[in-house]
């Protein structure tokens, strides 16, 4: 993959993911971890290659069929990207009103969800007028509020103190338990140790697997 | 007015801030050229209607010494014998007066000028045949001519259709410039919100889903740029109006400009303006955002 006429920023990289794994992916800052994440959200094409994504092949899909392909994959982005002019509540039922449910619905899901995320307080709050880590919560909530089969996070833990982005590696890991397929980002290696799940590390734009350690340091 | 929930902030940009007095202004002209054309039209259609049957025979002047040569009566009995024709009668003198008082002045003797005699003819334009009239009266009345308006109410005519077809082709003018005032707003607003629009993207938003929140932002600017432009137009014309009714081009006798008395419906399509341009806005953003994103991945 390249962008534009740049040079290949992926190369030979070859990722299969099973339905219901977690894999962090690992790497120095640079190593090409956002660019694979976002061919794997659909935010990019490759140059040259194939995606195949729950069984479609993303370059035979037609135009019109890949909003349903998305509502299958929830995003954290790095940088949160949160609608600053939208409320905690409206922008978790985003993706929910994209997809055309109802206001009913929305209200009932969107509450349930900020409140497990310990934001209950802060339903209508601006993402202005919230912590770094309650922004992260929101994006988070907002990632899977639709239940996606592929949730995608990218440095999710890249603004919060060490004791909460443990908490939200575990709340990862509950999603996965319910049947969710994970890539999460990180270059916090210590981090990353904690858990007892595979790694794809990115070195120089090629990918290698490292498997799970065979047991967690929790 | 047509305020919806929208998940991006445009009412906060600047991107459509002058949209409305654009299309204002676009209103405004297409309002003033509009009514312009329907008053022409109407002025038209009034003489058309007016000339229509009406032929006028000019006979010439009468000998100078003041005998009857029995020129009219000649006329008069071969007009009247004539299939189609109506009615035929001669002005008199006094009516020939009034209508040479422009040009002559009120006081003028017309027994002293060589004055054409003229007979008023109504005729049925179905069942007359005016040429081979005009040969009959030019063949027993040397000097005479058959006059029924047509060439004058042609040129008249054909002027008018000028000057519809330039007022349409400032209204398409005007059309195509808001067309791409609205292209450049809305351009500009996918723009300031790329970020907005990329996130509602990627979580699954149907391309028609984004194109809608900048279709009914576009719009309500259209309508309310159309409303703004209809009115400052009907106070122009109110106000050229009042304007020529002060110094006398218009009043009961003769309509120089003629009060609009287009049928109702015809400027009830006037009010339809602000619809227009709010649906043309609409239209237009929603093509250009379609475009726009049928460029993202």
């Amino acid at each position: 993959m390249r962008y534009g006429a740049g040079p290949e920023v992926l190369r030979d990289i070859s990722l299969h993911l099973e339905p219901g794994s977690f894999h962090f992916l690992t790497g120095a800052s640079g190593a090409g971890k956002s660019s694979l994440l976002k061919l794997v959200y659909l935010a990019e094409r490759p140059s040259r290659g194939l995606i195949s994504l729950f069984g479609r092949e993303i370059a035979t899909t037609p135009r019109r069929e890949m909003p349903a392909l998305r509502r299958r994959i929830g995003v954290v982005f790095q940088d949160f990207r949160l609608i600053e002019h939208l409320s905690a509540f409206d922008n978790v039922a985003l993706p929910l009103r994209v997809a055309g449910v109802s206001e009913p619905q929305i209200a009932e899901h969107v509450t349930e969800l900020l409140t497990w995320v310990g934001l209950a307080d802060h339903l209508q709050a601006r993402p202005a007028t919230l912590s770094g880590g309650q922004q992260q919560r929101v994006a988070i909530a907002r990632a899977v509020i639709g239940r996606p089969s592929l949730l995608v996070a990218d440095e999710p833990t890249g603004n919060v103190d060490e004791d909460l982005a443990y908490r939200l590696m575990r709340l990862f890991e509950e999603l996965n338990k319910l049947g969710t397929t994970l890539v999460v980002a990180s270059h916090n290696e210590t981090l990353v140790d904690r858990f007892d799940q595979p790694r794809l590390h990115l070195e120089h734009g090629e990918l290698s697997l490292q498997p799970a350690p065979s047991k967690g340091k929790r | 007015m047509l305020r919806r929930r929208l998940d991006l902030p445009l009412d906060r940009d600047g991107s459509g801030r002058f949209l409305p007095w654009i299309v204002a202004l676009m209103v405004y002209l297409s309002s003033l050229a509009l009514a312009g054309t329907l008053v022409v039209r109407e002025v038209l259609e009034r003489w058309d209607q007016g000339l229509r049957g009406t032929v006028t025979v000019e006979l010439p002047a009468a000998p100078a010494s003041g005998k009857d040569d029995g020129a009219v009566e000649l006329a008069l009995k071969l007009l009247r014998a004539a299939p189609g024709v109506i009615s035929a009668e001669p002005l008199d003198t006094k009516r020939t007066a009034q209508l040479l008082a422009p040009w002559l002045g009120a006081d003028v003797d017309l027994s002293e000028l060589p004055v054409p005699r003229l007979i008023d003819l109504r005729v049925e334009p179905a069942s007359v045949d005016l040429p081979a009239l005009a040969q009959r009266i030019k063949a027993a009345i040397p000097g005479a001519e058959l006059d029924d308006h047509r060439r004058w109410l042609d040129r008249v005519i054909r002027t008018g259709l000028a000057l519809q077809a330039v007022a349409f082709a400032i209204v398409m003018l005007v059309g195509a410039a808001a067309v791409l005032a609205v292209v450049f707003a809305t351009r500009t607003g996918l723009a300031v919100h790329h970020a907005v629009v990329e996130v509602l993207h990627l979580i699954g938003a149907r391309d028609g889903y984004i194109a809608r929140q900048f279709e009914w932002h576009a719009l309500r600017l259209g309508i309310e740029g159309g409303i703004v432009g209809l009115v400052l137009a009907g106070l122009t014309v109110a106000g050229v109006t009042a304007a020529a009714e002060r110094v006398g081009a218009i009043d009961d006798t003769a309509r120089l400009l003629p009060l609009v008395e287009a049928p109702l419906y015809e400027w009830a399509l006037l009010l339809l303006l602000p619809v227009a341009a709010g649906l043309i806005a609409m239209i237009t953003a929603r093509i250009t955002v379609l475009r726009a994103l049928s460029r993202m991945p």
